[in-house]
């Protein structure tokens, strides 16, 4: 084991535990979000220490390096998950409107 | 011919307690009854002031903008009242109350669903260099989007008809709402045409008045609504 995965796998048990702790304490409403985020880092603490998953991935694409390979997924994955909050956002600014203005018409 | 009564003047505004009183006075004294204030959620005195002179206000309880204000200005005038037509008009006194008369008169005359009023048709008075390129900016991005030649895009001096207003819907909150509105002109087909107006630019304009970094705003919310929609 690599010093960089004994400390990534730490501080990824450390966040799983954060999170069983908080859907304890119900902290956590939704459901599908709790399984999905306690599902993502599990997912990546296998990947960390099996690392020629990874790497036999990259090479299936012609990506070459593993960790390459990771860090384009996560680029990836990262800008979808803003554009879901930007719409998310306008969806609510459009609800927000529409809830102020009954208000002010029905005064 | 349409009597007085069946238009509505509907003024947004937003902590603009200086001066709204004197702008609804003026409105009054060119003989226009039906006066529709939107409160955008102000802080100081604007509702207060626009109750007093006895108009219609209509308050936000926040703050959303200049386009949700319009917005809920027509659905009052849509929902609640049985007018003809909707001259909107800005709160901060920088235009002449006399114009509505010739507003209103030319959309009638010309059979037109909207009037937009235009400051470079007619006259602007002391108009800051920065604020002229704000505004040839915008006039600029309308071209660009809606590919329509305006004079002046960004002027909230305009008259529409009971008919355009059904059909118009702000969508936009905040200032992109004047590029907006031109963009649902066009795709509904609507007869328009621009009509000189006049806009005094005094000292309070100068502090109050659209900043450079809102007009980078109004094209980045222009844009995202294009994407996103």
């Amino acid at each position: 084991m690599l010093p960089s995965q004994i400390f990534l796998t730490v501080i990824i048990c450390f966040i799983i535990i954060k999170t069983l702790m908080a859907f304890k304490k119900e902290k956590i409403i939704d459901k599908t979000f709790y399984f999905f985020w306690l599902g993502f880092w599990l997912v990546v603490l296998v990947l960390v220490n099996f690392t020629q998953i990874l790497s036999y991935l990259a090479q299936l694409l012609g990506i070459g390096r593993g960790v390459d390979f990771a860090v384009y997924v996560s680029i990836i994955f990262i800008f979808n998950l803003l554009f879901v909050f930007f719409q998310k956002i306008k969806k609510i600014e459009k609800e927000i409107t529409k809830i102020i203005r009954e208000i002010a018409l029905k005064e | 011919m349409i009597t007085k009564n069946k238009v509505f003047i509907i003024i947004p505004a937003y902590n603009e307690e200086k001066v709204v009183g004197s702008v609804i006075d003026s409105i009054k004294k060119e003989g226009w009854r039906n006066i529709i204030v939107v409160d955008d959620g102000s802080n100081d005195g604007t509702l207060e002031i626009a109750k007093k002179h006895k108009v219609i206000a209509l308050r936000h309880i926040i703050n959303l903008g200049q386009g949700a204000s319009l917005q809920t200005g027509f659905e009052y005038f849509l929902r609640k009242t049985k007018g003809e037509l909707v001259v909107t008009f800005d709160a901060d006194g920088q235009f002449d109350p006399k114009e509505i008369k010739r507003a209103v008169n030319f959309l009638l005359k010309n059979k037109l669903d909207v009037v937009l009023g235009s400051r470079f048709l007619g006259k602007a008075v002391n108009l800051p260099l920065a604020k002229k390129i704000i505004l040839k900016l915008g006039i600029f991005f309308t071209r660009v989007f809606s590919g329509v030649r305006l004079t002046d895009t960004h002027n909230g001096f305009r008259v529409l008809t009971r008919k355009a207003l059904e059909k118009i819907k702000l969508n936009q909150n905040g200032m992109a709402h004047a590029s907006e509105i031109i963009h649902q002109i066009i795709s509904n087909d609507f007869r328009f045409d621009e009509f000189p107006v006049t806009v005094y630019y005094d000292r309070y304009h100068k502090i109050k008045g659209q900043k450079l970094t809102n007009s980078f705003r109004i094209v980045f919310d222009l844009i995202f609504d294009r994407i996103f929609k």
